[in-house]
């Protein structure tokens, strides 16, 4: 992996100065390969992206030649009083990382300049204190750390009108924008920046594996050209699979197999767990401190919604190595380096394959190192994920990456940010837009119209805008909403907190105000680890104590869990099928052979796996995509219809919504989807014959049928108030504000009804039949199902494989069309209900 | 004699008066001036209003405050406002906590009904008096035969006061079961008040409710 060190005088160029490049002979043997490769490109000022697991040396690999070019013009002469290089990373926590490993070579380097010619290098981010924004107005870093947001704030604003002269922008992590709209803002800014550049911007970008890496490419660089550095080295992995003697049949409670995760903590140094949820990060955090009292205070839970201080103090000890266990939702995923991790726990499947790839990265983290990591099932059918995971992960197998088109409500977002920058000619902006990558199919008429929101248009008079449009050049109305803008950056919209102190006032986080409100008093919630119940409420401030409570909650927060990657349905798909061959062949022991010996399950996981296939046999073979499986349950009144397909819950979500679209007849439906299957709750007058059954899954009309019943339901109202938030429509809620009196949901309807063809209207479609309902990939399984043969079962109780649908009961209505019929819908139910 | 009507207004037939209240006229304006970007719409404030007043035809209509949402309209706004109110019935404006800078007057009485707007809401009945205030915003959050919770415009009625629903479209209202304003519990006390729901085409009487914690639960379960 090391090259021999006589290869080093080729590396890099004469002119990088020699004190960098005996602080690099001094520490490494020599470049890694990567940094081989990824400095042939660097050196020359080309954009590159490139693609290598951690423990490559990718720090280096991107930053070597900007140190040295920074070095270098030093050395030519006084570095001006500007912005020269930039680092965007998508996390605060990496952007600490990184300023920690360049201190040493940049202290080097500065060594060896006179004191009033140094190179300054700082972090800018949400959390930057005021005295230190002024003092970087005042005295430009020549590099500066930053976040996509506060880059984007920071071009707006009037001091940073000059000094920002940047020759390199650094993309870290570049892969975790391409499928969200951080990832749209980001390419905007990037483009705002080379706007401001002197010369071509270079724009170097660090990204994991990630497929297709064209796509990514284009995400840095628009139509530029890229080139692409791919360490050809795959990354070694151990990946077990770590089972207690038992294990739930559905579920992902975390605490049910809590003291299998700690069997696992006690055979390792340092132990990184990783849970689907923050809420399950708490509970486990939580269950390990109680089980293992030593170590308590060596255990730590570590996710968004605890203060950042804590979190510090937890990546801190981290990578002193005094940590025996940290629990973490997605917080810690990225990049930062913490060499003392020698075990990566997956507490349940992770759905996707890179998700998982990046997660086991987080352990053996020296050059050169072996990934280890444990996958921990929380349930039966979660086993049988985990077998079919590994063996996507030992061949490789990752999933493509769906980056979001055009989305308009940054769009609008980007746009206001021009405005408050300075005039610009709308010529000028529209070519600005069009180079950023996911804008490059972006239509005239969409960008015309955005401005045109923005102006206050609309059907109405325009008035009261944002921004005022005048000779072909738009600029910000007045300078109370160019300062409004500044709170409103960003596309994560969240919920109403409220921060928890101690009674010192030590802070340890934050919840959602309705988890609070439905807190019970002195009902204990665990946070940060701890047990606390509320002693008391001030405004959006709680103060905590200890609580001694021996039944804790745990706060729930939004953002869900990970959908099941397409890449990781075919992956348990192929594992069904294979088991379902194996028992009709041989029954169980055939299944448990083959699980030991294509799948390496251990005998007691084979045997735990067996009999919970065995259990499903009593109800109906294993479901598998051909023939289709549907299970009937028919109760005096209703009748629940069950349809296995393994496609991810955005498909089934899709196909449960117009099967009962074109099912209900006016009727209300209720239907559910998850992962493997969807279900439908009917009235027994409805006609659910196999033909009228079939019927509902025709592939004609499939995506019309889609977007009508996607406007009957309340997912857009509930969806739109984050578009409404990115695209500048309502106001951020911060903390302090109180609960709104007047709903997204509201706003929504208003729209629809007046303005239909709104550019919110439209992006809230687009995102929603997109990256919620995965349309395409709907109408492809529709037409599966239509095509298909089936087998139908009626049951008494839903199948082994049928109950996770069940345990997850995450329902969604499929209203009745006329509110009145609703109406009366909602009066009997509940006259019903009394009436029992 | 008193009718609830569907529309969230009182209806009195013998005097052909009916009362509504809150309808916050500019509200979308008002959030314009605020700096964001609300379609510019009374969102069916004035069809509402004209469908009251083909339906019931009355004489006179009692706006029981909050009527215009926000201070200095601006001149198209106004327009728009009083184009809105210029329908037949006699208009009495009381004045709301919204109503700034509005010469309305503080209450209306008639026939042993009192309107005031609410937010100063007295502290018990008024012997031989039924007073009629809006200014809460009331809905119940109930949960429909799926188990979603769904937000319902509530009339409340109980110790000599009747509680209007808002008449805004835009209003989304506060939940009589959670959230319920502490004057309002204070007001009602042990007392029992019969809650009535209304779609804006039809009425449901949900029966007598008692103040819980936060704010009502069943007191005994409704008979049809």
């Amino acid at each position: 992996m090391t090259a021999p060190a006589h290869h080093n005088k080729k590396a890099w160029p004469e002119w990088v100065p020699p004190s960098l490049t005996t602080w690099f002979n001094n520490h490494f043997t020599g470049p890694t390969q990567t940094q081989q490769l990824a400095w042939r490109r660097t050196f020359h000022g080309g954009n590159v992206l490139i693609l290598a697991p951690t423990g490559s040396g990718k720090t280096l690999s991107a930053f070597f030649s900007v140190l040295a070019q920074l070095g270098a013009r030093a050395n030519r002469g006084k570095l001006p009083n500007a912005v020269l290089a930039v680092y965007v990373s998508p996390l605060r926590a990496l952007g600490r990382d990184i300023f920690r490993n360049l201190e040493e070579p940049l202290e080097a380097l500065n060594a060896a300049l006179p004191a009033a010619n140094r190179i300054r290098m700082e972090i800018r981010t949400g959390d930057t204190a005021p005295n230190d924004r002024a003092r970087m107005s005042r005295r430009r870093p020549h590099l500066l750390l930053t976040t996509p947001e506060s880059l984007s704030s920071l071009l707006s604003q009037q001091p940073w009108r000059d000094g920002f002269e940047p020759e390199t922008v650094i993309v870290d992590e570049i892969h975790s924008f391409a499928e969200n709209k951080r990832g749209s803002l980001l390419a905007l800014t990037l483009e705002r920046l080379q706007a401001r550049a002197p010369h071509t911007l270079q724009r170097i970008g660090l990204s994991a594996t990630a497929q297709p890496a064209d796509a990514v490419a284009q995400l840095l660089c628009g139509r530029r050209p890229c080139a692409i550095v791919s360490d050809s080295i795959r990354r070694v992995h151990r990946l077990e699979i770590h089972t207690p003697l038992a294990l739930p049949a559905a579920g992902y409670d975390p605490g049910r197999i809590a003291h299998a995760v700690i069997d696992a903590v006690q055979q390792a140094q340092t132990t990184l767990a990783f849970t689907a949820t923050r809420s399950a990060a708490e509970r486990l955090g939580l269950a390990l401190s109680l089980l293992l009292p030593d170590d308590e205070p060596n255990i730590a839970v570590h996710h968004a919604s605890i203060e950042r201080a804590e979190r510090e103090a937890v990546e801190a000890r981290l990578a002193a190595g005094q940590m025996r266990a940290v629990v973490c939702s997605t917080s810690l995923e990225m990049g930062v380096d913490y060499a003392n991790v020698d075990q990566v726990l997956l507490i349940g499947t992770p759905r996707g394959v890179s998700r998982a790839l990046q997660r086991l990265g987080r352990s053996g983290h020296k050059i050169g190192g072996v990934a280890f990591g444990r996958i921990v099932p929380l349930s039966l059918p979660d086993l049988l994920e985990a077998l079919a995971m590994r063996q996507a992960v030992l061949a490789g197998y990752i999933e493509d990456l769906q980056i979001p088109q055009s989305p308009l409500d940054v769009l609008a977002q980007v746009l206001l940010g021009l405005a408050v920058e300075r005039p610009h000619k709308i010529e000028e902006a529209w070519e600005l837009v069009l180079a950023a990558g996911p804008y490059l199919n972006l239509t005239r008429p969409d960008f015309d119209a955005a401005l045109n929101y923005l102006a206050g248009g609309g059907q109405v008079l325009a008035r009261f805008g944002k921004i005022v449009i005048e000779d072909g050049t738009f600029k910000v109305a007045n300078a109370k909403l160019a300062r409004e803008y500044f709170q409103a950056i960003g596309t994560i919209s969240e919920d109403f907190r409220i921060r928890i102190v101690t009674k010192n006032y030590r802070r340890l986080g934050e919840v959602e105000e309705g988890f609070l409100t439905s807190l019970r008093p002195g009902e204990a919630f665990s946070m940060a680890g701890k047990a606390v119940e509320v002693e008391s409420l001030h405004g959006a401030i709680a103060v905590v104590k200890p609580s001694t409570s021996d039944r804790v909650t745990t706060p729930r927060w939004m953002g869900g869990k990970m959908p099941l990657s397409t890449r990781m349905a075919e992956e348990e798909l192929r594992l069904r099928c294979h088991l379902r061959a194996a028992w009709s062949e041989g029954g169980r022991p055939n299944v448990e052979f083959v699980l030991r010996n294509v799948y390496q399950a251990t005998m007691a996981q084979a045997e735990l796996a067996a009999e919970f296939i065995a259990r499903q046999y009593h109800a109906a073979p294993i479901p598998i995509d051909d023939p289709v499986q549907i299970e009937f349950i028919t109760r005096p009144k209703r009748r629940v219809i069950m349809v296995h397909c393994l496609a991810g819950r955005a498909v089934n979500q899709s196909l449960a919504w117009v099967a009962a679209h074109r099912l209900a007849q006016g009727e209300s439906v209720v239907s559910n989807s998850d992962d493997h299957g969807h279900l439908l709750v009917l009235s027994n007058k409805i006609d659910v014959s196999e033909p009228a059954l079939r019927r509902a899954y025709n592939p004609d009309n499939f995506l019309i049928d889609l977007e009508a019943v996607l406007k009957t339901t309340d997912t857009l109202g509930r969806r739109f108030r984050a578009v409404a938030e990115t695209g500048q429509l309502v106001k951020r809620r911060g903390s302090g504000q109180r609960f709104q009196a007047w709903n997204g949901a509201l706003i929504y309807q208003t729209l629809l009804t007046y303005e239909p063809d709104h550019l919110l209207v439209k992006e809230t479609v687009r995102e929603t039949l997109g990256d919620m309902l995965d349309a395409p990939n709907a109408l492809r399984h529709a037409r599966h199902i239509f095509e298909t043969k089936w087998e139908i079962f009626e049951q008494p109780r839903p199948s082994p494989f049928a109950l996770p649908l069940f345990a997850a009961f995450n329902r969604e209505v499929l209203l009745a069309q006329d509110p009145g019929k609703a109406f009366d819908e909602f009066a009997a139910s509940i006259y019903e209900e009394w009436n029992d | 004699m008193i009718e609830l009507h569907p529309s969230g207004a009182l209806w009195l037939p013998e005097q052909g008066t009916a009362l509504i209240a809150d309808l916050h006229l500019g509200f979308a304006w008002a959030q314009r001036r605020r700096g964001e970007l609300w379609p510019l719409t009374d969102a069916g404030a004035k069809e509402k209003l004209d469908a009251l007043c083909r339906d019931l035809n009355p004489q006179t209509l009692v706006l029981v405050g909050d009527i215009i949402h926000a201070p200095n309209p601006s001149p198209e706004e106004a327009q728009l406002i009083a184009a809105t109110l210029n329908i037949k019935p006699q208009i009495i404006y009381v004045a709301g906590n919204h109503d700034r800078g509005q010469n309305y007057q503080s209450e209306w009485r008639a026939d042993g009904i009192r309107a005031i707007h609410g937010d100063e809401l007295p502290a018990g009945p008024e012997p031989g008096t039924l007073t009629v205030v809006g200014h809460f915003h009331p809905v119940m959050k109930l949960r429909d035969a799926a188990q979603i919770k769904r937000r319902h415009r509530a009339f409340l009625h109980g110790n000599g006061l009747i509680v209007l629903p808002a008449f805004s479209p835009f209003a989304s209202g506060t939940d009589m079961r959670d959230e319920m304003p502490a004057e309002l519990q204070t007001y009602f006390g042990k007392n029992e008040v019969d809650v009535t729901l209304t779609s804006g085409q039809k009425l449901l009487p949900l029966g007598p409710y008692k103040l819980g914690r936060n704010g009502f639960r069943a007191s005994r379960p409704a008979t049809r």
